[in-house]
């Protein structure tokens, strides 16, 4: 035997080594972003106001603890939810195509949104927190319209793709219907909303975000070893003693929460869940305890960057960063495309 | 001495009855064959004893002293799919151990792993995806990720169809060994007759979705049975290995 353990050891230490690499790239994403804006403040000027906490008086203690870190937060959390919910719908259709948002699932949480903010749904008398609702109340709804049909019909990539399209094209058209009807003022909220904006992070946005998050990973950690089963085939993890019906019906619900958190207060953001998950599998392998947590990380990672450059693009006015993580996530979509048809 | 007892058992599709009151008892140390046309039911009949389909009558697996078997002594290795995991070649094999398993994997059970693919030469490949391996080392890493938890009942779905000739040999030799050594029972479903008699102590025939015969070699491989549940005439002759060779000769 001798050496041999060392090999399953040294897979694990490079995969270490990946994940405090990610950490580490993600904490000087977060610092550059909240050292990104138009008021042009520098970083020496930003860490004495964070050193000297909320009540950092004048205009820039404001600025950094009212607008740019409440976004920067909410870029780490929503960017870790659609990285992990984007991971874990992959891994129970089995599909590297899968995302919520190429399912629809993003599209029918747009629609519950759209809902609340044209009939001015609120919950404990809070518009984001009516709006959040009903976007949850949907996302659950098309996840597990989603699941039926898998029961049904099997995941294939077609039947995967064919069911984004459907969603997508059906939830957008009663959301255009709602925003027809509307009048000008709540059309032009709908719009914003759907651009996917971080403008509209508050600390209520980031802390409930985070709270969603660190549940969800705490629970779907506990499930790392089925998760990691499933990727081998279902009737493998069958055969392995998973209950992969109960597992998969569990896992859509906390994705569509992580869904639904992370869209319910900034709207739309594409691809986020679709890239992340595929270059933390490049990176880590499958093994889902530390696939997880590098996904999640990733998809802080990318949401981060791209609030950066939406904020370097339009100075003074932010860009809504949907429409950024959309142009860069549409090529990668194709390419993986091709590549499952090839 | 373990033995399995297959009493009634019965499998339905919806309105459709894929297995009829199946029964037959298998002892430690047996291989046993599984033959009989397509859709007849073997692959059906492997999933209900492996508890993976819902079906009525029983599968008993008791020893000789009265203890009782569990679902967890029952591997079913499914036929070979196409998948694009990137789970390594050790990790496929680890998870044999997921019952197991906690969020650390132990030095110990690092250690069975690497013993389990020391006995079956895959060592060299263990850090490979398993995606990019042959068929036939495939099916070597199935194997052993299910003989890594030394199962009393193991159950082959077709574990030769799409191998090479050698590798054929490599895993139903694989299964033999181990089923000898420790004592356990082994099922597998085969569409090659002349493999079945080779490694087959018993052979169980199905047609309808009932044992049309349950004997040795010699007493199921008989022209009679063959040719009415396989619809072909067949030529049969013992090689000098002391196993039947079925050749089938032409559709009736």
């Amino acid at each position: 035997m001798g050496n041999k353990p060392s090999i399953y050891q040294s897979i694990n230490r490079r995969r270490r080594g990946i994940l405090l690499l990610a950490v580490a790239a993600t904490v000087f994403a977060c610092l550059l972003d909240l050292c990104t804006g138009s008021s042009g403040l520098t970083f020496g000027e930003i860490l004495p106001l964070l050193w000297e906490g909320p009540s950092a008086g004048g205009s820039q203690g404001a600025i950094v603890w009212r607008i740019r870190l409440p976004m920067t937060l909410t870029c780490v959390f929503v960017g870790g939810s659609l990285g992990l919910s984007g991971l874990q719908v992959q891994t129970i259709t089995g599909n590297p195509l899968a995302s919520p948002y190429t399912l629809g699932i993003t599209a029918g949480a747009s629609f519950g949104a759209a809902i609340a903010i044209t009939v001015g749904f609120t919950l404990f008398g809070l518009q984001w927190a009516g709006t959040a609702a009903l976007a949850f109340l949907f996302a659950l709804g098309v996840s597990l319209a989603i699941y039926a049909l898998g029961k049904r019909r099997g995941l294939s990539t077609s039947t995967l793709v064919l069911t984004g399209i459907v969603m997508n094209f059906f939830f957008s058209a009663l959301k255009e219907f709602l925003q027809y009807r509307a009048s000008a003022e709540i059309a032009q909220i709908i719009a914003n909303w759907s651009f996917g904006s971080l403008g509209r992070s508050t600390w209520a946005s980031a802390s409930v975000a985070a709270g969603i998050l660190a549940a969800s990973f705490l629970l779907l950690l506990g499930k790392s070893w089925q998760l990691t089963a499933l990727t081998a085939g279902e009737e493998r993890a069958r055969s392995l003693g998973i209950p992969v019906d109960r597992l998969r019906l569990q896992v859509f619900v906390i994705s569509a929460c992580l869904i639904a958190g992370a869209v319910g207060f900034i709207g739309t953001v594409a691809f986020v869940g679709l890239v992340a998950p595929h270059c933390a599998r490049m990176l880590a392998g499958e093994d889902q305890r530390y696939l997880m947590p590098l996904s999640t990380v990733l998809g802080s990672f990318l949401l981060l960057l791209s609030s950066t450059v939406a904020k370097w693009i339009s100075t003074g006015a932010m860009m809504p960063v949907g429409i950024l993580t959309s142009i860069v996530g549409v090529p990668f979509l194709f390419v993986l495309l091709l590549r499952e048809e090839g | 001495m373990w033995r399995l007892s297959l009493q009634d058992i019965a499998v339905r599709y919806g309105q459709k009855t894929v297995l009829d009151g199946v029964s037959a008892q298998f002892s430690g140390g047996e291989m046993a064959g599984v033959i009989g046309s397509n859709g007849v039911g073997k692959s059906t009949l492997l999933k209900a004893v492996a508890g993976l389909l819902p079906h009525t009558g029983s599968a008993l697996l008791r020893e000789d002293s009265g203890e009782v078997g569990t679902r967890r002594d029952i591997a079913y290795v499914p036929q070979l799919g196409a998948m694009n995991t990137r789970l390594t070649v050790f990790e496929m094999v680890l998870l044999g151990l997921i019952g197991s398993l906690g969020w650390r994997v132990t030095p110990e059970q690092a250690a069975q792993v690497e013993e389990v693919l020391e006995e079956l030469g895959l060592s060299a490949i263990a850090r490979q995806p398993f995606s990019t391996l042959s068929g036939g080392q495939r099916q070597l890493v199935t194997m052993a990720q299910s003989l890594i938890g030394r199962p009393k009942v193991l159950l082959l779905d077709e574990p030769t169809s799409a191998l090479d000739l050698r590798h054929q040999l490599i895993v139903m030799n694989l299964a033999q060994d181990y089923t000898r050594k420790t004592g356990a029972i082994t099922l597998f479903v085969a569409h090659d007759l002349t493999l079945t008699s080779r490694y087959g102590d018993r052979i169980l025939l199905l047609q309808g979705g009932k044992v049309r015969a349950f004997d040795s070699p010699q007493e199921v491989l008989r022209p009679e049975p063959l040719e009415e549940v396989y619809q072909v005439g067949v030529s049969l002759q013992a090689t000098q290995m002391g196993f039947l060779s079925v050749i089938p000769t032409k559709p009736l």
